[in-house]
C-alpha cells in the first residue's frame, strides 16, 4: 500500500496532483483525489497540491530500488570509450548540470569507471566539485552495473551523460538496472520539487515532447544542451566508491560474453547527415548544370574535411545535379539540427526550411534576393555560391 | 488475424507458438518456444524489431496537441531492417542457408518485436527478408508505457531470457523516438556486453569455419562507428549489437517470399508491463526560431573570413 495519503477534508478535486504525478497513479474520483496501488510514494504530488491535501509519510518506498528516493546533486558520466579515457564532452555536460542544480545549491560530481590517464589536469578540466571513481572494469555490462549500484547507494537527483556512445551505453544501462527513468537527447532540462522535466526531439526533430519524471532521473543530453565548460580551477577532490553490483546478471560476470576493443582508425566515410554538427548544402544555383557534378563532389570533400556532412535540397536532387548527396526536406522526413548549416545556391522551399528549423545557425549564400531561404537565415552572403564554396574548400585544405 | 497454415517448427513449445495457439494461452512469464526453429545447440541470433509510423506520414494536430499518425503507413524501422540484414549475412556465412528459405542448421535468425496485434502483417516482412522465426509480444502497451524505454527494454529482456539467444541485434535508433536506449538497456538487464554504432559483423576466421560449429567457441569481428572513429572489436557472445545506418542495405523481399512469409507461423508471447517512469506532459511542433538575417558584405573570401569570425565569437565553430 502506498505510504502517501490524500486528506479528504482538504482536497477540493482540482486535479493538480493528477497532472503532477509521473506514474499516472492519481485520479479524481467523485470530486476527490484518489491514489492507485501503483503510487511510488515519490512525493511529487505533495508540493503540487494547493490545498496541502497530500500527506507523505516516512521515507519513499519507491517502485524500484532507486526510484522515488532521490538525494541531492547531479552526477556527470565521465567515462570515455577506452580504459583511462575521459569523455571529451564531459566538461560541457558538467557545465549544463551546474546550470540546472546550482540554483538549488547542489553539487556536481563527475563519475568515472577508472582513474583518468590525464591525472590532475584531466580532473581539473572537468569543472566539477568532486570526482567519484567507481571501479567496474572495462566491460560495458560491468561498468553499467557498477554505476547502477553507485546510483542506488548515493541517490543523486540527476545522472547526466553526453551524446557520445560510451555515455549512452553506461547511463542507459545503469538506469535499466537501477530502474530509474531514462531518456536520451534531453534539452531544456529543469529540476523542480522531487523531479525533473526536459524536452526531447521526436520523429527526427519534427516534434518536441516535454517529459517529466520523478528523481532520480538519468539522461543523455542533446549536444545543444551542453554548457560552456568552466575555465581554470584546481583539481577537485577524488574519492573511490567501492560498490557491490547485485547478482551475476547485473555484473555480467556469469554471461561469458565479452568485447575486446581493437584497432581505432578514422571513419572512411563522412559523418552521417543526421549527426553532423556542420552541414554544407548545395542547391540548384550552386553551379551551372554542366559543372554540377564537380561542384557537388567539391561540396562533399569540403564538408568531410571540415568534419561535417554534405546535403542538397529536393530541387537539386530531382534535377539530377547532386549525385548521391542526401536530401534535406521535411516532407521526406529528413530533418536535421546541426550547429551550423550553410546553404549554397539554394532557394529554400518551405519543406526545406522546415527541415532545418532546429539548426543553431543558418547561413545563406545566394544572389537571389527573393529566395525564401533568406527568411530563415542568420547570416546572408550575397556572393557567387561557387566562389564561396571554393574559398571554403581552400580554407579546409581541400585541393 | 490469421497466421496462415503450416506446423510449428520442430521443438516448439505449445505455449504461444504456432498458429493454433491463441496469444491468451501464453501467460505472462511463461516460456515461448525456446528451442523452436532449430536443432539443439543452435546459435540463435535475435533481432529486435520496432514497428513505427513512417515519419513522413506523421503530422502534428494542433487542435489535439498530439502527433497524428492515423493515416501513417506502419513499417519496421530502417535501422532494425539493417540489423536483420547483418543477422542474415552472419547466418549465411555460417552455412545456415539463411534467408527466406533458411533451414534449421546451426545458426537461426529469430525476429522479436513488441507491437500491437495489428502490426503482425508488417512484421511478417521479417520472415521474408532473413528471419526464420517471428516472435511477437502481443501484450498491450499504452502510449505512456510505449514511450518509456525502460518498460520496453524490460519486456524485451524478459522475452529474450526465455529464448536462449546467443546474440542480439537491433537498430541503434528508432524512427519515431530516436532514443537509442533500448539496446544498451536490454544488454544491461541481461548482463551482456553492448556495442553501438555497428556497421559490420563477421565471424572471426571467416565463413562457416569461423562459426566454430554448433558447440565450439565462436567469436565475431565487429566494426563500429564511435564519433569520428571506426573501431574494431572482437566479440565473444552473448552480446547485444546495435547497428547504425551504415550497415548493409536491407534486403528487399520478393512477392514470392512475402507469400511464403504469410504462411509461416508466428509465435506469440506475453510479458509483464512495468510501470512507466516517464510522463509525456505536452507535445509540440518544433519552434522556428527568430533568425538574425544579418548580411555579410564583401566578395567570397572576405565574406567568409568575416563569417568565420562571427561564428567563432558565437562559439558555433
Amino acid at each position: 500500500m502506498p505510504e502517501t495519503r490524500i486528506i479528504g477534508e482538504l482536497c477540493d478535486g482540482c486535479g493538480e496532483c493528477v497532472r503532477a504525478c509521473p506514474f499516472f497513479a492519481v485520479d479524481v474520483v467523485h470530486g476527490k483525489a484518489a491514489l492507485a496501488e501503483s503510487c511510488a510514494d515519490c512525493g511529487i504530488c505533495a508540493p503540487a497540491c494547493p490545498q496541502g491535501a497530500v500527506a507523505v509519510r516516512g521515507g519513499a518506498a519507491g517502485a524500484g530500488p532507486a526510484r522515488g528516493a532521490a538525494g541531492r546533486g547531479a552526477w556527470v558520466w565521465g567515462g570515455g570509450d577506452a580504459a583511462g579515457e575521459v569523455d571529451p564532452d564531459a566538461a560541457a555536460v558538467a557545465a549544463a548540470a551546474r546550470a540546472v542544480v546550482e540554483a538549488e545549491g547542489e553539487p556536481v560530481a563527475a563519475v568515472l569507471p577508472w582513474q583518468p590517464a590525464g591525472g590532475a589536469a584531466a580532473l581539473a578540466a572537468l569543472g566539477v566539485d568532486e570526482v567519484i571513481v567507481i571501479p567496474g572494469g572495462d566491460q560495458p555490462a560491468a561498468v553499467a552495473a557498477a554505476l547502477a549500484a553507485a546510483l542506488a547507494a548515493e541517490k543523486p537527483r540527476l545522472v547526466l551523460g553526453s551524446a557520445g556512445a560510451a555515455a549512452r551505453r553506461a547511463v542507459a544501462g545503469a538506469a535499466a538496472l537501477a530502474k530509474v527513468a531514462f531518456a536520451a537527447g534531453a534539452l531544456e532540462l529543469e529540476v523542480s520539487g522531487g523531479g525533473a522535466e526536459f524536452t526531447r526531439l521526436i520523429y527526427g526533430g519534427r516534434f518536441t515532447a516535454r517529459v517529466s519524471a520523478a528523481a532520480p532521473v538519468a539522461c543523455t543530453l542533446d549536444r545543444r544542451a551542453y554548457g560552456r565548460p568552466r575555465a581554470g580551477g584546481g583539481a577537485p577532490p577524488l574519492r573511490t566508491l567501492e560498490v557491490a553490483a547485485e547478482g551475476g546478471a547485473a555484473t555480467g560476470a556469469e554471461s561469458g560474453g565479452s568485447v575486446t576493443r581493437g584497432k581505432v582508425g578514422p571513419l572512411t566515410q563522412a559523418v552521417p547527415l543526421a549527426e553532423a554538427r556542420m552541414v554544407l548544402a548545395g542547391g540548384l544555383h550552386l553551379a551551372p548544370a554542366q559543372g554540377a557534378a564537380e561542384a557537388f563532389a567539391l561540396l562533399e570533400r569540403t564538408a568531410r574535411a571540415l568534419g561535417g556532412a554534405a546535403a542538397c535540397d529536393r530541387e537539386a536532387a530531382e534535377a539530377g545535379l547532386a549525385g548521391g548527396v542526401p536530401v534535406v526536406d521535411a516532407a521526406a522526413g529528413a530533418t536535421i539540427a546541426p550547429d551550423l548549416y550553410i546553404a549554397l545556391g539554394l532557394d529554400g522551399s518551405p519543406t526545406h526550411n522546415g527541415a532545418i528549423a532546429r539548426a543553431k545557425v543558418v547561413v545563406a549564400v545566394t544572389q537571389n534576393e527573393a529566395a525564401p531561404i533568406l527568411t530563415v537565415a542568420d547570416y546572408v552572403i550575397s556572393a557567387e555560391p561557387m566562389a564561396v564554396l571554393q574559398a571554403l574548400a581552400k580554407m579546409a585544405g581541400v585541393a | 488475424m490469421s497466421d496462415g497454415g503450416g506446423a510449428s517448427p520442430a521443438g516448439a513449445s505449445p505455449a504461444g507458438a504456432g498458429p493454433a495457439t491463441p496469444a491468451a494461452a501464453a501467460p505472462a512469464g511463461a516460456g515461448p518456444a525456446t528451442a523452436a526453429g532449430a536443432g539443439p545447440g543452435a546459435r540463435r541470433l535475435f533481432v529486435l524489431l520496432k514497428v513505427a509510423p513512417r515519419p513522413a506520414d506523421v503530422y502534428f494536430s494542433a487542435s489535439r496537441a498530439a502527433v497524428d499518425a492515423t493515416n501513417a503507413e506502419r513499417e519496421i524501422g530502417a535501422r532494425d531492417r539493417t540489423a536483420l540484414e547483418v543477422a542474415r549475412i552472419l547466418a549465411a556465412e555460417a552455412g545456415a542457408g539463411a534467408g527466406a528459405d533458411a533451414g534449421t542448421a546451426g545458426v537461426e535468425v529469430a525476429a522479436l518485436s513488441w507491437a500491437p496485434e495489428g502490426d503482425e502483417k508488417v512484421l511478417r516482412a521479417a520472415l521474408a527478408t532473413g528471419a526464420t522465426r517471428l516472435l511477437h509480444i502481443t501484450t498491450p502497451l499504452d502510449e505512456a508505457a510505449a514511450a518509456d524505454p525502460l518498460v520496453v527494454a524490460s519486456g524485451l529482456a524478459a522475452a529474450l531470457g526465455r529464448g536462449e539467444p546467443w546474440l542480439v541485434l537491433c537498430g541503434d535508433e528508432s524512427a519515431d523516438e530516436s532514443r537509442g536506449a533500448v539496446g544498451p538497456m536490454v544488454a544491461a538487464l541481461l548482463g551482456w556486453p553492448f556495442i553501438g554504432g555497428v556497421v559490420r559483423a563477421k565471424w572471426a576466421g571467416g565463413g562457416a569455419g569461423g562459426a566454430g560449429g554448433a558447440s565450439g567457441e565462436a567469436t565475431l569481428e565487429v566494426e563500429a562507428e564511435e564519433g569520428p572513429n571506426l573501431v574494431s572489436y572482437v566479440v565473444r557472445p552473448p552480446a547485444v549489437l546495435a547497428v547504425n545506418r551504415h550497415g548493409p542495405a536491407p534486403k528487399a523481399a520478393s512477392p514470392l517470399q512475402l507469400m511464403k512469409a504469410f504462411r509461416q507461423p508466428v509465435e506469440r508471447l506475453e510479458v509483464e508491463v512495468a510501470a512507466p517512469a516517464l510522463k509525456v506532459r505536452s507535445l509540440a511542433t518544433t519552434e522556428v526560431r527568430r533568425r538574425l538575417n544579418e548580411p555579410i558584405p564583401g566578395a567570397a573570401e572576405d565574406a567568409l573570413a568575416m563569417l568565420w569570425a562571427k561564428l567563432r565569437e558565437r562559439r558555433v565553430i
